[in-house]
């Protein structure tokens, strides 16, 4: 018991500080390990009607049906072609799995707890809204994202409630 | 009134429900996956004319 206790504990710990970093555009974002359940390419989308914009529609991932979002216009920004770079990273988050569509996945670095930074305090645009803290690594800064808001945000509320 | 002009194939199929996050679409049912992988969505007829 206390060897499976153990392994357990390791699992968490080996997660932790890890974070999933990929890119929309020039922006390197990242996300916590534990939440990423998989990564796949982009693969063919079911349209569904009456959703916001960056709700993409549904996919078909091994006879589990799940929503896709796509990132890039979740921020607001210019929808590109999807290409071969394309992915979606299926997250598990409070038992709901979506798949966000991001430019590229790059990859999974540790970012000491040290390193990372709260977000400025100017509210300006989504930067606050989604995002948890702010990673430097090396010259670099990796956004890092909260889930949680990115899923959960008063627009889509409102589309629930308008449809009751 | 006709509600459907001609039923071209009939299938039957196991209706799956759309995925929480989507929350509750008016008129659509819920979806099915199709024999080749793909997803079909299932109209509610009744929802669609009462909304």
């Amino acid at each position: 018991m206390a060897i499976v206790d153990e392994t357990a504990e390791t699992a968490e710990d080996t997660q932790k500080g890890k974070f999933l970093t990929f890119s929309i555009g020039k922006e390197a974002y990242g996300f916590e390990i534990k939440y990423v359940t998989e990564i796949i390419g982009i693969q063919e989308i079911t349209e569904v009607p009456e959703l916001p914009v960056y709700v993409k529609g549904i996919i078909n991932l091994r006879g589990k049906i799940i929503p896709v979002m796509d990132v890039r216009l979740r921020f607001k920004k210019v929808a590109i072609e999807y290409n071969d770079r394309t992915c979606i990273v299926v997250i598990d988050i409070h038992d709901i799995s979506i798949g966000l569509i991001v430019d590229h996945v790059v990859e999974v670095l540790v970012i000491p707890p040290e390193n990372i930074v709260p977000p400025p305090a100017v509210k300006t645009g989504f930067h606050n809204r989604y995002i948890k803290g702010i990673g430097k690594v090396d010259n670099e800064v990796k956004l890092l994202l909260d889930c949680d808001k990115l899923l959960n945000d008063e627009e889509v509320d409102t589309l629930s409630v308008s449809l009751e | 009134m006709d509600i459907v002009g001609e039923i071209v194939i009939s299938e039957a199929m196991v209706t799956k429900t759309l995925p929480n996050y989507i929350k509750k679409v008016q008129g659509i049912a819920g979806c099915t996956i199709l024999g080749d992988g793909g997803i079909s969505l299932i109209l509610d007829v009744n929802g669609l004319l009462t909304r």
